[in-house]
């Protein structure tokens, strides 16, 4: 074996001697047990949009169509990974049988650990080469955040940003290292470009934040190489996936295709560019204001100290993208703004790392300590603090996510925790139409209540209602709206469901127009009226007013 | 030689470019003399009201700390001077200051151009003028102020910092007017603050925190406190123990939420797309300027600002929307630079032939709007200013229907109180209408005073007592006052004052008039009269001998039981008519919409009677038919 082999073969091992590299290992690791301890012995907290697109695979794999059987706008690819925890249910279900829940929070921890060994195992190679110094200023605190995002972000894990964010840091991380001549595995490279490529292939607006990392790259690299940049490994690997996503898109039906060009690109652009009126006074849309404070500085602190650790500037790249795509959902809703919160929870500490350290480098020069090893000790301290903090403002909305006791209740009138868990039978469908799914899952998934009807996602309701408005439904929004009414109607004539819940104005006002009323109203009951019990705050957030949901029970067939 | 000449062209047409920006704006004014919004007419009628002689807070009402109370002695003391509407005074101030300081920032950049290079500011200092050029509302708002005073004081700062040496007289002035308008609010020292830190960040030029702006700049404020305590005790006493308890527990009753507040409408997510864009431009060019890091600090510093108000109040959005704009224009600037140094290297007349080309393009864009300013009024009919002293007109679209209402039922000069939730619709149209207030209350807070007991209970004793307060002392002005015109807002102010018995206690001499924008009107009778009971024939055959000189208004008054006030302002209005109608003219647009209005109305009554007569056979038919149907039997 090569001296150089040998290097790269003990490289693990002796990096264990770094301070750095232990500091990593010495408050990540217990933290991160903790933090896998705590999701896996929770029930019932996975965020609304993966618990429905968890239920959207099932049936998916139960031979529905999306957007014709069912409608949920997540893009294809999202229905495809959504399987992954159904797949290795089926193959190892014989061995170890494990619930859904539980397979997803497994892929969701490997994948916050994948993330941080990549991320780890980057910055010990660039340590070794010039960036060495820079690299020990932005190691630690890039830990540190990991840990705090983990926390704030508590009840948002298995979000598509959320993912996004862990694909977001190492690719960041090439980005940065890629013009220093580090050499680095090329298939881990490719890897990290793959799952760079796939993520932002989850939502439309998502390549913006990758592709601004690559074009920082490009605008970087392009004295010494010119577009050869983008031949690197993990640009081929995004591409890759980009070229994978597309492949899979064609193969899908063509009413699936057709469905998605016609109905669900139009009906998401619209919902980019129309603005709930019901979002008006205070409590009216959940107030995530403190991601703006907390952003704000941190962009601050980012553009100053990028001027020295150019890492931040791919890192602020993405983080602003996060911002955008939050401007873009114009609801305000936490799972909106988990990139922008990852990614400012990261300038922060990193830049206020770097500034501690400028500090206390002139501190000691006027002051003969040895105050070296101050800030990173003060992280450290600050890292497991905050980390305890956060776990339990984690726990307390936990709670609050499982027995709701807000301030304002709504009298006479249950909460839809409740009435669905006596309304209904376990197994047995229920439909909850809302104009967002946030008040049926997890819900829903979690009592596994099968979907019930085919507006899973009800955003559409008021889109189109607001269209009739305006200009009224022709061309595609017709057939559209047609094909809702028809799956509603056969919906509500089958009695698929056992309780039907109508959530809000917006979707009354559509049965309404829609002349669905009568035949809900025909094979249903309407009872007890319920209600999303929440003070506007994770894990319960809604939008509007604080309004009852409509209660409809099916009614027994006449013998 | 050539060299030169292309460089004085080139810097004659960027010149020209930044004036014809600023001046095609004059044109809008000029023929909007009276369009104000509601928070700045109110500054200038407390302007109006310290010129004679009136002590803040004691003496006139407002919730605001009392700079921006004297500053608006500026605008009105201008409009005195020429002669115009004090709505105008302000517009005409405002875009003063703005020539003023683009000309300042023109000639920093022309005396310190290895600092500011013309290329990469000629464009920020184009979009500094054309931000001002887009407002209309928001024109002489706070925060516009603010921005209008503190850009020429960022320039000078940056240039500080990064080396140069500006004049100690021009820096002093700078720094002191700056400092008269960071006093405006404390959180503008937050975002002057944050300026200097990306400065710093930039020149770690720590020296030049001691500069004589900076010293200046200090000066206004400390005067300010120290003025503060030399108004009179009752004034600074009603300042504690009222406006700021209310202000500070009350302010919320319009607030919205964040969502609505960066998203809710265009002219809100359009400024912060814009700044998300000009973040994201920034990490790129940042090793290309040192500029670009201030700017980005003032960007984020002022976003902060606003999401601190918790309010979706666009003038508190004015300086994140014009630095988000200025940064993109610096970015835009330092891209042209690249771009243009590469092409120098081939041929010095790219110069003069892009500013040439700047010069055209901000001209056809000048002209553009300049005809869009007469497009818009092209349709609308004026309103002609002499009703109100002055010369001119300015479209009546521009005015509320309450402005009209005051117009037609007082005279110049007479006092009004308007009683609402909110600044509007009492004020623009009492400035705008020459009619000052018949109260120390420019407008009212009783639904402050409601969110400041929901937001804090344990002091609703105090709240109570406030409002107590405020509703004995609005009507003891109406009572000693005797304003022509009460407005009180029909929900919720009416219910609120009636707990309190108001129209009982105060209102005795005057009698309701009817509605305009949602609001009650109150005139000035002596005694309760029903306005209704007398159609306007009747009102002829009144007043006829009067005008005739066969009675006196108070004979008529005792026979007729109309009250004295009423028969005068009926004469008054009959003998305006009169001459109105009297004056040699053909028509006009206004008159033409009357007829037209008149025979639709002719129209509706005949079809009225029309259907009546229908009705009335259809009527008759049933009749008939009942008769018929019930011989049958009988027929059997």
């Amino acid at each position: 074996m090569t001296e150089e082999k040998k290097g790269a073969f003990n490289w693990p091992l002796a990096s264990l001697k770094d301070p750095i590299t232990l500091f990593l290992l010495l408050s990540s690791l217990p933290v991160f047990l903790f933090a896998c301890r705590d999701l896996l012995e929770k029930n019932g907290d996975l965020p609304c949009f993966a618990a429905l697109r968890l239920s959207c695979a099932q049936i998916m794999m139960e031979g529905q169509k999306p957007y014709l059987d069912f409608f949920e706008w997540s893009q294809p690819i999202v229905f495809e990974f959504c399987k992954i925890p159904y797949y290795l249910q089926t193959v190892f279900g014989g061995i170890v049988p494990l619930r859904i829940e539980v397979l997803s929070k497994i892929i969701i921890l490997l994948s916050l650990l994948a993330s941080m060994l990549a991320s780890l195992y980057i910055l010990i190679k660039a340590r070794r080469h010039d960036a060495g110094n820079d690299v020990a200023l932005v190691a630690p605190p890039l830990f540190a955040s990991y840990l705090f995002f983990f926390f704030y972000e508590r009840l948002q894990l298995g979000e598509l940003q959320f993912f996004y964010f862990l694909a977001a840091v190492p690719f960041a991380l090439l980005a940065w290292i890629g013009n220093t001549g580090v050499v680095l595995n090329k298939f881990l490279r490719l890897a990290i470009g793959l799952a760079a490529g796939f993520c932002a292939c989850l939502d439309l607006p998502f390549p913006l934040g990758m592709g601004l990392v690559i074009a920082w790259s490009v605008v970087t690299g392009f004295k010494s190489g010119g577009l050869k940049v983008l031949w690197r490994p993990e640009y081929l690997g995004f591409i890759l996936a980009l070229l994978a996503v597309g492949g899979h898109y064609l193969l899908l039906p063509n009413d699936v295709r057709h469905a998605y060009e016609h109905w669900v690109l139009p009906i998401k652009n619209m919902s980019y560019v129309t603005f709930d009126d019901t979002i008006s006074g205070p409590q009216s849309a959940p107030d995530n204001s403190i991601i703006y404070y907390v952003g704000g500085f941190a962009l601050m602190m980012g553009m100053a100290a990028s001027a020295r650790l150019k890492v931040l500037v791919p890192l602020g790249l993405v983080g602003l993208s996060g911002f955008y795509f939050n401007l873009l959902e114009r609801q305000g809703f936490s799972r909106d703004l988990v990139l922008a919160a990852g990614v400012s929870i990261t300038l922060f500490i990193t830049a206020g790392y770097y500034y501690a350290n400028v500090f206390f480098q002139w501190l000691q020069k006027i002051w003969s300590g040895r105050l070296r090893h101050v800030p990173i000790v003060a992280l450290a301290l600050f890292s497991l603090s905050t980390s305890y903090a956060l776990a339990r403002r984690a726990d307390i909305a936990y709670g609050m996510g499982i027995n709701p006791h807000p301030k304002e209740k709504v009298l006479g009138a249950l909460d839809i925790n409740i009435a669905v868990e006596r309304g209904s039978k376990w197994k047995e469908p229920v439909s909850i139409l809302a104009d967002t799914p946030d008040c049926a899952y997890p819900l829903l998934f979690d009592l596994e209540r099968p979907p019930g009807g085919y507006l899973l996602n009800g955003r559409p309701a008021r889109l189109l209602n607001h269209l009739q408005e305006i200009d009224g439904i022709v061309g595609d929004w017709r057939e559209f709206y047609e094909h809702i009414l028809a799956n509603t109607r056969t919906d509500f004539e089958n009695k698929r469901a056992a309780l039907v819940f109508v959530h809000g104005a917006h979707m009354q006002v559509f049965l309404e127009k829609g002349d669905l009323l009568p035949t809900l109203g025909e094979n249903y009951d309407r009872v007890q009226d319920a209600y999303f019990a929440s003070d506007n705050l994770e894990p319960r957030e809604f939008l509007g007013f604080y309004y009852a949901i409509a209660q409809y029970k099916k009614r027994a067939d006449a013998r | 030689m050539l060299g030169k000449i292309f460089k004085r062209w080139s810097l004659i047409c960027a010149g020209l470019a930044v004036v014809v920006l600023a001046v095609q704006r004059l044109v809008f004014w000029f023929l909007h003399p009276l369009y104000c919004s509601s928070d700045q007419s109110v500054y200038l009628q407390i302007g109006e009201l310290i010129l004679q002689g009136k002590v803040p807070y004691r003496d006139f009402y407002d919730f605001n700390p009392p700079l921006i109370m004297y500053l608006n002695v500026v605008p009105v003391t201008v409009a005195k001077l020429f002669h115009i509407p004090d709505t105008m005074g302000l517009s005409l101030t405002v875009e003063g200051i703005l020539f003023a300081a683009t000309a300042f920032v023109g000639w920093l950049m022309y005396r310190y151009t290895a600092y500011l290079p013309t290329v990469v500011f000629l464009p920020v200092l184009l979009a500094f003028v054309y931000f001002t050029g887009k407002l209309d509302t928001d024109m002489g708002q706070r925060e516009h102020l603010f921005s209008l005073f503190y850009f020429p004081f960022f320039i000078l700062r940056g240039i500080r910092h990064f080396g140069a040496k500006p004049g100690r007289l021009e820096s002093i002035i700078c720094g002191l007017l700056t400092g008269t308008l960071l006093s405006l609010k404390p959180h503008f020292f937050f975002l002057a603050m944050c300026a200097e830190l990306g400065f710093l960040a930039e020149s770690k030029n720590w020296k030049s925190l001691l500069a004589p702006e900076i010293r200046s700049t200090f000066v206004v404020p400390v005067l300010y406190v120290v003025l503060y305590f030399c108004l009179p005790k009752e004034a600074i006493t009603i300042f504690w123990e009222q406006i700021f308890p209310v202000y500070q527990y009350g302010v919320g009753w319009a607030a919205k939420t964040f969502t609505h507040m960066i998203s809710g409408f265009s002219y809100f997510i359009e400024p912060f797309s814009e700044l998300t864009f000009a973040l994201i431009l920034a990490f790129f060019l940042r090793p290309l300027s040192p500029w670009v890091t201030p700017f980005v600090f003032v960007c984020l510093a002022a976003m902060l600002n606003y999401i601190q108000g918790a309010q979706a109040w666009t003038y508190r959005l004015l300086p994140m929307a014009l630095f988000a704009e200025l940064l993109l224009a610096l970015e835009l600037g330092i891209v042209a630079n690249l771009v243009l140094n590469f092409l120098l290297k081939y041929w010095q007349g790219f110069r003069p032939l892009m500013a040439t080309l700047l010069l055209g393009a901000v001209g056809y864009f000048s002209y553009g709007r300049v005809e869009h300013y007469y497009s818009e009024i092209g349709n609308q009919l004026a309103f002609d200013l002499s009703a109100i002293g002055y010369h001119g007109k300015n479209p009546r679209g521009d005015m509320d229907s309450t402005f009209f209402s005051m117009l037609e039922n007082s005279n110049l000069g007479d006092k009004v109180v308007h009683i609402g939730t909110g600044i509007n619709p009492g004020y623009p149209c009492q400035i705008q209408s020459c009619r000052p207030p018949g109260s120390r209350y420019l407008y009212f807070m009783t639904s402050m005073i409601v969110a400041a007991i929901q937001q804090k209970p344990e002091l609703k004793e105090k709240f109570r007592s406030i409002e107590k307060t405020v509703i004995d002392n609005l009507g003891e002005d109406i009572l000693k006052n005797q304003p022509v015109l009460v407005y009180i807002q029909d929900f919720p102010v009416f219910t609120e004052l009636e707990d309190f018995h108001f129209s009982e206690r105060f209102l005795r001499r005057y009698s309701l008039l009817g509605h305009v924008d949602a609001t009650a009107i109150y005139k000035l009778t002596g005694s309760k009269y029903n306005f209704h009971a007398v159609p306007p024939a009747k009102r002829v055959e009144i007043i006829l001998p009067v005008l005739m000189g066969e009675k006196t208004i108070s004979e008529v008054s005792k026979t007729s039981r109309v009250p004295e006030m009423v028969l005068k302002d009926w004469v008054e209005r009959g003998k305006k008519a009169m001459l109105n109608k009297l004056t040699d003219r053909s028509s006009d647009l206004e008159d033409e919409l009357k007829t037209e209005i008149n025979h639709l109305n002719d129209t509706i009554w005949a079809k009225n009677q029309e259907i009546g007569k229908l009705t009335e056979q259809v009527w008759k038919l049933e009749k008939q038919m009942e008769k018929g149907e019930g011989r049958q039997p009988e027929k059997k």
